[in-house]
C-alpha cells in the first residue's frame, strides 16, 4: 500500500513538475519568437 | 455497498469542515470548499460584470449621449469583457470542476490542494488591482479586452495594474489547470479508466490541456507589451520596426482557444444532464470524446479568422475560413448525439435539463452565425458589427452561462443536501430563456444594417432594435437575481435531497450521501460501485 501511495507521490510530482516546465518553455519561446521577428 | 460507504461517509463527518473561518475559508484545501469559493467568486464577478453591461444598455437605449461619456462607455465594454471571462465564466467552471472531478473518479482530493488554495486566492487580489484602476488617472482599461497595441498603449496609469492583473490571472488559470490534469491522470479510482471517466471529466481535462498551451501566449504577449511600453522595445511598434498585426496574431492565438475553454465544460454538463432527464444512456459516448478532443485541435489553428480584415494573402485566408468550418464536424457530431440520447426518451422536465436544452438551441444558433462570419468575404461586411457582438454572445451566454447555471441546479442538492424551489427555477429559467432573445437577438439585425460595435452613440436608424435589446438586457438582468436567492434558500433548508436526487442519475457522485461528505472516497470506490455508476 505504501509503494502505492508512493508511487502515486511520484507521478504526481512528476507530472506537475513537466506540465509547469512545459508552460514556461511555451511563454518564453513566443516572447522568442517574438524578438526574432521585430523586437 | 451503497450502506458500507453511507456508513463511512458518516465516520467522516467526525473529521468535518474545520470550526473557524480563516481555517474553513482562507486556509482550506479542501476540494468542496475551495470549488465553493471559486464559484461565490465567479457570482460576483458575473453580477459586477452585469452591471457593467447594464451601464452599456442603458447608454445605448436611445441615441444620443445620455449617462456616461465615451472614455467611460469604452471602459464599461473592456471591463464587461475581462470580468465575465476571466473573473466569472472561467472561475465558475474551475469552481464546478474543484467539487465535481474528485467526486466523479473516486478521488478524496485534487492532487495539489495547497496549490488549489493558492491558485483561487490569486483570483481576488487580481480583480482588486484591475479595478482599482478606476482611482488612476486615465481610468479603467478601454482599448478592448484584446488589449491591442497601439491603443493599449495609450491606457493612463493603471496600466502596469491591468498588465499585472493579466498576469495574476494566467498564473491562477495555469494552476488549476495543472492541478486539474494531475489529478485526472493519476488520482482515478482503480479500475475508472480514462474511457469510464464522465464527460464533464473529460471535457475538463481537455480544457486543461488548452489552458496550459495558451495561458503562457497570453502572458508572453502583454510581457511584451509592458517592455513595449516601460523598456523601450518595438515588438508592436511600426516606429522601431516592429508589428502591430504580430500582437493581434498572438493574442488570437490565445484568444481562440480560450473561447473553446469557455465551452468546452459546457458539452460536459450538458452531456451529465441530457442522459439523466431522457433516462437513457448517452448515445456515443466514445465519439462525443473524440469530437471534444478534435475541437480541440481545431481551435489552435482557426486564430486568424479574427483578423480578415487586417489583410493576409487568399491561401491564408482560404485555410483560415476552412479549418474554421472544419469545426462544424465534431461540434455537428456532439449536437446529433445530444438529440439522439434524447431520442424515444422519457424525458422530463427539471430545470437542469431546461437549461440545457436551451443551451441546445441557443448555442447551436450562436454556432450558425459563427460559420457565418468564418465565411472571409461575408466577414468583411460583419466585421466589428453588432452581428459579431450576437455571435459571440449567443455562444457565450445561452451557451456557458446556461451550462454553468443547468450544472449549478442539477447538482446543488449533492452539495448543500437539500432540494432547490422548483417553482422558482423554472421562473428563473423562463425569464432568462427569454429575455436574452430579446436581448440578443435583434443585434444580428443591428450589425446586418451596419451598427458598429463598441460605440456609445449611433445613427437613427438603429434606434427601435437597441432600445429592445436594452429592454431585454434589464429582464435579462433582473432575472438572474433569483438565482442567489434560489441558491442562498436551498443551502439553508428545504426538501431533504436523496443519496442519487435524480431517479437516472448516473456517476460516482450520486453513490456518495446529500450532503456530499467533507471527506469523500478516502477509501476509493470498489469495482462494482464504479461500474454501477458508468454508463457503459
Amino acid at each position: 500500500m505504501t509503494d502505492v501511495l508512493a508511487d502515486r507521490r511520484r507521478r504526481v510530482r512528476n507530472t506537475t513538475i513537466a506540465l509547469a516546465v512545459f508552460a514556461f518553455i511555451v511563454y518564453a519561446g513566443f516572447i522568442l519568437y517574438s524578438v526574432r521577428k521585430g523586437g | 455497498m451503497a450502506n458500507t460507504h453511507t456508513a463511512h461517509a458518516g465516520h467522516d463527518d467526525h473529521h468535518g469542515a474545520p470550526q473557524s473561518f480563516l481555517q474553513r475559508w482562507v486556509l482550506t484545501t479542501n476540494h468542496k470548499d475551495i470549488g465553493t469559493l471559486y464559484m461565490l467568486f465567479g457570482g460576483l464577478m458575473f453580477l459586477l460584470g452585469g452591471l457593467f453591461a447594464i451601464v452599456i444598455r442603458l447608454e445605448l437605449f436611445k441615441p444620443g449621449l445620455q449617462f456616461v461619456d465615451p472614455q467611460l462607455f469604452n471602459s464599461m465594454t473592456t471591463m464587461h469583457a475581462l470580468v465575465m471571462v476571466f473573473g466569472a465564466v472561467m472561475p465558475a467552471w474551475v469552481g464546478l470542476a474543484n467539487w465535481m472531478i474528485p467526486l466523479q473518479i473516486g478521488a478524496p482530493d485534487m492532487a495539489l490542494p495547497r496549490m488549489n488554495n493558492f491558485s483561487f486566492w490569486i483570483l481576488p487580489f487580481a480583480f482588486l488591482l484591475l479595478l482599482s484602476t478606476v482611482f488612476t488617472g486615465g481610468g479603467m482599461p478601454a482599448g478592448g479586452w484584446t488589449l491591442y497595441p497601439p491603443l493599449t498603449l495609450q491606457m493612463g496609469d493603471g496600466f502596469p495594474m491591468g498588465i499585472f492583473a493579466v498576469h495574476l490571472m494566467g498564473a491562477s488559470s495555469i494552476m488549476g489547470a495543472i492541478n486539474v490534469i494531475v489529478t485526472i491522470l493519476n488520482m482515478r479510482a482503480p479500475g475508472m479508466g480514462l474511457l469510464r471517466m464522465p464527460l464533464f471529466c473529460w471535457t475538463w481535462l481537455i480544457t486543461a490541456y488548452l489552458l496550459i498551451l495558451v495561458m503562457p501566449v497570453l502572458a508572453g504577449a502583454v510581457t511584451m507589451l509592458l517592455t513595449d511600453h516601460f523598456f523601450g522595445t518595438s515588438f508592436f511598434g511600426a516606429a522601431g520596426g516592429g508589428d502591430p498585426v504580430l500582437y493581434q496574431h498572438i493574442f488570437w492565438f490565445f484568444g481562440h482557444p480560450e473561447v473553446y475553454i469557455l465551452i468546452l465544460p459546457a458539452f460536459g454538463v450538458v452531456s451529465e444532464i441530457i442522459p439523466t432527464f431522457s433516462r437513457k444512456p448517452l448515445f456515443g459516448y466514445e465519439a462525443m470524446v473524440y469530437a471534444t478532443a478534435s475541437i480541440g485541435f481545431l481551435s489552435f489553428i482557426v486564430w486568424a479568422h479574427h483578423m480578415f480584415t487586417v489583410g493576409m494573402p487568399l491561401a491564408g485566408q482560404l485555410f483560415f475560413m476552412l479549418s474554421t468550418m472544419l469545426i462544424a464536424v465534431p461540434t455537428g457530431v456532439k449536437v446529433f448525439n445530444w438529440c439522439a440520447t434524447m431520442w424515444k426518451g422519457s424525458l422530463t422536465f427539471e430545470t437542469p435539463m431546461l437549461f440545457a436544452i436551451a443551451f441546445l438551441f441557443l448555442f447551436t444558433m450562436g454556432g450558425f452565425s459563427g460559420l457565418m462570419l468564418a465565411i472571409a468575404p461575408a466577414d468583411f461586411q460583419y466585421h466589428d458589427t453588432y452581428f459579431v457582438v450576437a455571435h459571440f454572445h449567443y455562444v457565450l451566454v445561452p451557451g456557458a452561462v446556461f451550462a454553468i447555471i443547468g450544472g449549478v441546479y442539477y447538482w446543488l442538492p449533492k452539495w448543500s443536501g437539500h432540494m432547490y424551489n422548483e417553482t422558482l427555477a423554472k421562473w428563473h429559467f423562463w425569464l432568462s430563456a427569454i429575455f436574452i432573445n430579446v436581448l440578443f437577438f435583434p443585434q444580428h439585425f443591428l450589425g446586418l444594417a451596419g451598427m458598429p460595435r463598441r460605440i456609445p452613440d449611433y445613427n437613427t436608424q438603429f434606434a427601435d432594435w437597441n432600445m429592445v435589446s436594452s429592454i431585454g438586457a434589464f429582464g435579462f438582468g433582473l432575472s438572474q437575481l433569483l438565482f442567489p436567492y434560489i441558491v442562498w434558500t436551498c443551502v439553508k433548508g428545504g426538501q431533504r435531497a436523496t443519496n442519487k436526487v435524480w431517479e437516472s442519475a448516473h456517476g460516482l457522485e450520486w453513490e456518495l450521501p446529500s450532503p456530499a461528505p467533507y471527506h469523500s472516497w478516502a477509501e476509493a470506490p470498489s469495482e462494482a460501485v464504479i461500474a454501477r455508476g458508468a454508463f457503459h
